[in-house]
């Protein structure tokens, strides 16, 4: 039932030692200051300093918070928030920079432009993200019953996989941008699936192809990058 | 109620065909708005506005909408009355909805009266125009069939039924989208401003939803379908008391009471909304999302019915005396009602203190209201919160290649969304990270909760970031930011399940 009101009363039986409650919320009250700093920080190393320390802080108090229930718990929770701290800096903001190199998916806030195969994405980028969705996709499909959640799995898939598939068509692409390893990946993924998301990329591939290429303007960026080969310059020229 | 017309009986056009054609049928576009009882909506409307406090301003508002009503009001009283003086007794009251603010309510309701009968007298007579329309041409065509005219002829008689019912969809369905969205703002305002969630409105407003007194019929004859033999058999059977068996006699109970036509009317409907609890999380499938508090109607039944349980029971190491049927029923009730209010009322206040102005605070959630997109950010809780976030942060990042639809907005609320996008995803994981650890302190298995959890967050990036992408590369900010939040929404959902079922697949 997940975080439900029903699950937490069923859960309240179970009474934590009071140093942890005091250490779970003490964790949560840092990522609150941490979230009220980063909202406030003017410049983009405030922001980065504000991010990481409320949130990996946070975290690793609440992590620590578990250990009455064994190491895994504690070893466990460090790594999810880990994952969801870094993944985001990774996926949304410009916060995730390493020997002065700034690491993030969206070519706008790496490069200063939209210079992506897809718009804000390289197409390598792009396609391993469809690796992704496509495994959650399979595994939802081939490990268990077939339920609306499936469904929706494989749609989106689909979707994702229909989508690319327009785009390379409209501008002429090469079929998948040249990212054969990931389109071998999701072929494979889409065995379960049975073919859906293979066959929604090759069709609106065709539908694409049927349809005039788009014209200069708002997608010179993404035209550019039609070939696969994306241009990017010096790391973190387009830091803001 | 108005009378809305049926389709023509037609000799040689087919109106399946007709239907099939136009994409959709006018005469239940317009039998759906027709349901909508604006007599009963200005009833309550003018007990509202009279036991309120009513300034010289707001008197001329609610005369103002009176006379609209008054103007396009010709018919007869409708079929399913409402309480006034309870329902304003219940928000004074339970709801604790000021003096000042019940004559706001009522103004509200008055207004949303004259728009319902207003839309009811529009499309009323176009169906009307249409099904005249379709007499003559079918005539036309018997003839010319019997005079074995040319298959032009023929062809071009039957093309003109098809776009006449089409333009009449279009226009019966342009001025019911219109009544939604004054319905929805008028429903934002209320909850948002004067703190009154009208539920009871649902059946009379005209929105294709069923009328309180018919959901308890459906929901009596339901049980009565599906399980009434197999609980009486339960319960003939004897033995010892069980809490399948007692649960089988309260619902024996519940049955008898809301088909004693003798019965108190609230008696008979808290009796048949517990029955239709059951029915819901008998049935077993998620259905309809309540599109403010976000969940399912199967989780939203299973919820009142353990509470029902545990309530009538009493906690005692709570302090919580136990209470009869009736009251933990009513006391539920109120509680979704208050929870639909606080929900709009700190979601348009958590907008605002971001910098958006009111009017676009309001506005943004009588938009979002209407979807899926808002319902989670409004509790505060998790996904649709990161969802909404990525959607905003695709929304402004799409910005770059073209300010198309966002420059039709107020400058400001566009940078407010670049801000509250970029926040409000980090915040939205961030707390899913952390009703995670929270559970598990609390006796949540570990690797099932982590494991999870994880997929739901790795999920909702990857479809919000992915999906997020293409969308803004072809429909700019506004299909970045549906598409954004759909991909996150889902890949959450999805994520969620395929990681549990890897999890299960690989600890047996």
């Amino acid at each position: 039932m997940g975080h439900g009101v029903i699950s937490a009363a069923q859960w309240a039986a179970v009474h934590p030692p009071v140093w942890s409650k005091a250490l779970l919320y003490s964790g949560f009250a840092v990522w609150v200051i941490g979230g009220i700093a980063l909202v406030r920080a003017k410049d983009l190393s405030a922001q980065r300093r504000a991010y990481w320390i409320g949130f990996l802080g946070g975290g690793a108090l609440a992590a620590v918070a578990l250990a009455f229930r064994g190491w895994v718990a504690t070893a466990g929770a460090a790594a999810l928030v880990a994952f969801t701290v870094v993944g985001y800096a990774y996926f949304f903001t410009s916060y995730l920079k390493v020997g002065g190199r700034v690491f993030t998916l969206s070519e706008r806030r790496r490069t200063g432009t939209a210079s992506g195969a897809y718009g804000d994405l390289t197409a390598p980028k792009m396609w391993w993200i469809i690796v992704g969705i496509a495994a959650i996709g399979a595994a939802n499909t081939a490990l268990g019953p077939w339920t609306w959640k499936s469904t929706l799995a494989v749609v989106l898939t689909a979707v994702m996989t229909a989508a690319g598939g327009f785009d390379d068509g409209r501008r002429r692409a090469t079929v998948v941008r040249g990212q054969y390893v990931q389109a071998a990946l999701v072929i494979l993924a889409s065995v379960p699936m049975w073919g859906i998301p293979v066959a929604a990329y090759l069709l609106a591939f065709v539908a694409g192809r049927m349809r005039p290429p788009p014209s200069s303007g708002r997608h010179d960026a993404t035209a550019r990058g039609a070939t696969g080969v994306p241009h990017p310059p010096p790391d973190g020229a387009g830091e803001r | 109620m108005g009378t809305a017309q049926p389709p023509p009986n037609l000799r040689y056009l087919s109106v399946a065909d007709l239907i099939a054609s136009a994409g959709g049928s006018p005469w239940d576009v317009n039998a759906s708005l027709q349901r909508g009882e604006p007599d009963q909506v200005a009833e309550l409307g003018q007990a509202f506005h009279d036991a309120g406090l009513c300034t010289s301003q707001a008197s001329e508002d609610f005369q103002a909408a009176r006379l609209r009503f008054l103007a396009s009001w010709d018919r007869e009283t409708g079929q399913h009355p409402i309480d006034d003086s309870a329902e304003v007794r219940h928000a004074a009251g339970r709801m604790g909805v000021q003096l000042s603010q019940l004559a706001d309510v009522g103004t509200e309701l008055e207004e949303l009266a004259a728009a319902l009968a207003e839309t009811q007298r529009l499309t009323n007579p176009q169906v009307g125009g249409l099904n005249a329309v379709l007499m003559g041409l079918d005539a036309s065509l018997g003839i010319a069939l019997s005079n074995r005219s040319a298959r032009a002829v023929v062809d071009r008689l039957r093309e003109s039924a098809r776009t006449a019912t089409r333009q009449t969809l279009e226009s019966v369905t342009a001025l019911r989208d219109g009544y939604s969205a004054t319905l929805t703002a008028a429903m934002t305002h209320m909850r948002a401003l004067d703190g009154y969630s009208p539920d009871v409105l649902q059946g009379v407003d005209g929105d294709g939803g069923v009328p309180e007194a018919d959901q308890a019929r459906l929901a009596t004859d339901r049980y009565a379908d599906t399980q009434r033999a197999a609980d009486q058999a339960l319960v003939d059977a004897g033995g010892p008391m069980t809490p399948a068996k007692q649960d089988a006699m309260n619902r024996l109970r519940d049955y008898v009471t809301s088909t004693n036509e003798a019965a108190p009317a609230d008696a008979r409907r808290l009796a048949a909304e517990r029955l239709e609890d059951f029915n819901t999380v008998r049935q077993g499938q998620p259905s309809v999302t309540d599109p403010i508090l976000g969940t399912s109607s199967y989780d939203r039944a299973n919820q009142r019915l353990e509470w029902q349980r545990r309530l009538e029971q009493g906690i005692p190491s709570m302090g919580i005396a136990d209470r009869s049927a009736d009251q933990v029923t009513a006391l539920l009730d109120d509680a979704e009602q208050q929870a639909k209010v606080l929900a709009t009322q700190r979601t348009v206040k958590a907008l605002e203190q971001q910098g958006m102005s009111p009017a676009g605070a309001m506005a943004a959630v009588d938009h979002l209201s209407q979807g899926m997109t808002w319902e989670e950010l409004a509790t505060f809780t998790n996904k649709a919160s990161g969802g909404l976030g990525d959607g905003l942060e695709q929304a402004t990042r799409a910005e770059s290649f073209g300010r198309h639809v966002l420059d039709a907005s107020n400058p400001a609320d566009v940078e407010v969304l670049e801000r509250l996008g970029k926040r409000l995803g980090a915040v939205g994981y961030v707390l899913d990270a952390g009703l995670a650890l929270n559970a598990i302190e609390n006796g949540a298995p570990v690797g099932e909760t982590l494991a999870k959890t994880g997929g739901g967050i790795g999920g909702g990036m990857l479809g919000g970031f992915g999906l997020g992408a293409l969308g803004g590369s072809y429909l700019g900010p506004g299909g970045a930011l549906v598409l954004g939040v759909v991909g996150s929404i889902g890949g959450g959902i999805a994520g969620e399940e395929g990681v549990e079922k890897v999890y299960q697949w690989a600890t047996g």
